[in-house]
């Protein structure tokens, strides 16, 4: 019964809000950034790694993606050794030639309009050398283009020595391929570069918005209930519902208004990022996935975008649940005390005294969650934030995300905050009735207590 | 049907606020429930409206506790207010809401209201917009909306013009005459003489008069002698017994013992050729009844 009439109160408060100017262009303004934000980091990738992306799309449909249209190779070895393969798949036409001839061919391309290379394989002392040259004339052949094609011949060299020495064509392929270098600590996971920078600005990031969302519309929730006290409107309302229902009801209503602004803002970014889908790193990465590339080519890009999908493959909805969860639990506390810290005063411009105290609590918590994520190690500190219901909230989803919190540690830390929210709910209900109807200066917390007896 | 109130108490600490009220409104119309400021009035309203616990005391209506979630209360207070920024009829619908209004019952009864206080062009306007009388027709509106069976009025015409107050007051009556049960405070003794029949005065929380204004006159005497005269008199209203109360321009005001003791007087500034242009000899005011009662000892708040 004290809660009749709860949902008329959330219904009003939630529509008078959300209709405020302040809501519609802060929401509009910070869901366009997000979303230009989303979108810039998905397309620009593709501005800095263009020319790479274009010779690997090119490559990929096995277009020439040299500036070289004859490639003339001399095996001076006893090696057997044959380009043709490579050729064919670079688009490059190829000619062997002799020892002589491919002294004239060096001599002749010096000046000529000829985009050509010509490679001399040799063997030293038991040591394989490829000496490339590339057209002189007017720059027609770019160097990197020469030294991406002399890599490859050397590795094709190497490869089919070792199949001529008796290795296996399975062994070559699998003892060419790419060999990655990680360094970490022991007893540590190895991680990739974009998994240590996003290890590191995720959770910085996640405390920053998750406190600014709980604690801005917490504040608004105190200066609500600090309207209706200051313009006596209460009065008028609390011949109609209880004390109880108004806070509840006001309470969710902020909740939802902030969820709802923090939905709208996320499906910005989800906007934008589809907007750039078509033209953006993902799907330019994803459509050369499984391509092989000539070295010097679009790999980087690929492997850039490999790292960034495995640094999110532990993404899933549990993840969603986890921060859904904390922001709603951690709402519910601050937002109730600062219920009471509006109900404690009776004219506006005490306002800002009496949330005070509510502001260096939230900020302790805020600093408890931040400075761990900061210094990336795990230690006390960051682990009294992750149950303490006051940085909990702050610090939970990207401890979650990122593994640094198993799913009982977070199931824990959920209950302890729920369980702090009941304590701080029933206070609630015990001393904002009590004290809804006070005039006169602002109350502290020993009166309040002492009016709720 | 009747609303009954009996030894209602209440304590802030050690300050006593309302101490062993009791009245009972056994018939439709208006009851005026005064005081001087801080004498506990709207403590005691608070506590009938079940907003402010009770130290003891019950508060009946039809002879079960009064239930204000369950009973239509209209109640405009002293402290008036409506949220500055939001539109004023939105408002209405939001307060016909937690009265358990739906909107197709609010609409009709916001039309009326609006309408009958002259507040029609200001219902999409914001609150902070309206002058003040503006903002305290809406609020009546508010407390009348659910048409209720009781309601209390406090202070409702304070700070309106002479024009929105004969129309607070013919709303009033209108209220009145359709046999609402209407408690009202107000410090303008006119008023009440106005419209109440009954009464109540609180001083310092403890209940220094009741019962009904009329009785408590006829209970009084005519007491109250205003004569202006043509020569001077005061010789032969000492001789009488009179006590000077004041001189104004419109004569000079007296206490008088009795009615005979008046009498006498007349006969004797008659006798002495004086010629009387007002002997006006009457019952007490309200208004002098509230300043002999708690004049002596006022509470500022």
């Amino acid at each position: 019964m004290k809660t009749k009439g709860w949902k008329e109160v959330f219904g009003f408060t939630f529509n008078q809000h959300i209709k405020t100017k302040s809501f519609i262009i802060s929401t509009v303004v910070i869901a366009l950034i997000v979303a230009l934000i989303a979108f810039l980091a998905d397309f620009l990738p593709v501005l800095l790694l263009n020319d790479e992306i274009d010779k690997a799309e090119r490559a990929a449909k096995g277009e020439n993606i040299f500036t070289v249209e004859t490639l003339y190779i001399c095996n001076e070895t006893d090696i057997p050794l044959s380009f043709d393969a490579f050729a064919s798949a670079s688009g490059i036409a190829l000619k062997e030639l002799t020892h002589d001839e491919a002294q004239a061919k060096i001599a002749e391309i010096a000046d000529t309009t000829e985009r050509a290379v010509v490679s001399v394989i040799t063997s030293a002392n038991g040591v394989l050398s490829v000496e490339s040259k590339y057209s002189g004339g007017e720059s027609l052949v770019d160097k990197g283009d020469c030294s991406a094609l002399s890599s490859s011949i050397a590795s094709g060299v190497r490869a089919q020595y070792l199949v001529h020495l008796g290795v296996s064509e399975d062994n070559v392929a699998a003892a060419m391929a790419d060999v990655r270098s990680h360094v970490s600590s022991a007893g540590e996971e190895p991680v990739s570069e974009i998994q240590m920078i996003l290890n590191a600005v995720v959770p910085m990031i996640s405390s920053i918005v998750l406190f600014i969302f709980i604690f801005s519309y917490s504040q608004l929730v105190a200066q609500s209930v600090a309207i209706e006290k200051s313009s006596r409107i209460i009065e008028y309302l609390l011949t109609s519902i209880k004390p109880l229902a108004i806070i509840i009801g006001k309470v969710l209503a902020m909740c939802c208004v902030s969820l709802l602004q923090f939905i709208i803002i996320g499906a910005g970014g989800v906007l934008g990022f589809v907007i750039s889908l078509p033209f953006g790193i993902v799907s330019k990465a994803s459509a050369l996935a499984g391509t092989v590339m000539a070295e010097g080519t679009a790999s980087g890009a690929v492997d850039f975008v490999n790292d960034v999908g495995a640094a999110f493959s532990g993404v899933d909805a549990t993840v969603f649940i986890v921060m859904i969860l904390s922001f709603i639990l951690g709402f519910l506390f601050f937002a109730g005390l600062a219920g009471l810290a509006g109900a404690s005063i009776s004219k506006m411009e005490d306002l800002s005294s009496a949330i005070q105290p509510i502001s260096i609590i939230g900020v302790l918590g805020f600093y408890l969650a931040y400075f761990p994520q900061v210094t990336g190690e795990e230690n006390t500190m960051s682990m009294v934030a992750r149950y303490l219901p006051i940085s909990s909230p702050f610090i939970l989803p990207a401890d979650y995300l990122l593994g640094k919190a198993d799913i009982v540690q977070t199931i824990i830390s959920i209950v302890i905050m729920a369980a702090a929210d009941a304590v701080v709910m029933m206070l609630v209900a015990r001393v904002y009735e009590a004290i809804i109807l006070h005039t006169g200066n602002r109350l502290k917390l020993g009166d309040m207590l002492k009016m709720s007896k | 049907m009747s609303l009954v109130v009996e030894h209602l108490s209440k304590k802030f600490g050690e300050k006593v606020a309302v101490e062993d009220l009791s009245f009972e409104i056994t018939k439709p119309g208006v009851f005026a429930f005064l005081g001087t400021n801080g004498a506990g009035k709207s403590t005691s309203i608070r506590m009938i409206l079940g907003m402010l616990s009770r130290d003891s005391g019950t508060v009946t209506w039809n002879g079960a506790p009064l239930d204000i979630m369950k009973e239509q209360v209209g109640y405009l207070s002293e402290e008036r207010g409506l949220y500055p920024k939001y539109n004023i009829i939105e408002q209405m619908f939001y307060f016909a809401s937690i009265k358990g209004m739906k909107k197709k019952e609010a609409a009709p009864a916001i039309d009326y209201l609006f309408s009958r206080l002259r507040i029609d062009e200001y219902r999409k306007m914001r609150a902070e917009q309206l002058s003040k009388g503006n903002q305290q027709k809406v609020q009546l509106a508010a407390a009348l909306l659910c048409n209720p069976q009781i309601i209390i009025l406090d202070e409702p015409l304070s700070g309106l013009d002479p024009v929105n107050a004969d129309l607070f007051k013919s709303v009033i009556r209108e209220e009145r005459d359709s046999g609402k049960y209407i408690i009202m405070s107000s410090h303008q003794m006119e008023t009440i003489e106005e419209f109440c029949e009954d009464l109540v005065l609180l001083h310092r929380g403890k209940v220094v008069m009741q019962g009904n204004l009329n009785d408590i006159k006829r209970e009084r005497g005519r007491e109250n002698l205003t004569v202006k005269a043509d020569k001077p008199f005061m010789e032969i209203a000492e001789r009488c017994g009179l006590t000077l109360v004041e001189e104004t321009p419109n004569g000079s005001s007296f206490k008088v013992r009795s009615e005979e003791d008046a009498g006498k007087m007349l006969k004797e500034m008659i006798d002495s050729g004086i010629n009387v242009i007002k002997f006006d000899l009457r019952e007490p005011s309200l208004h002098e009844l509230f300043v002999e009662k708690c004049g002596g000892d006022v509470n500022e708040d």
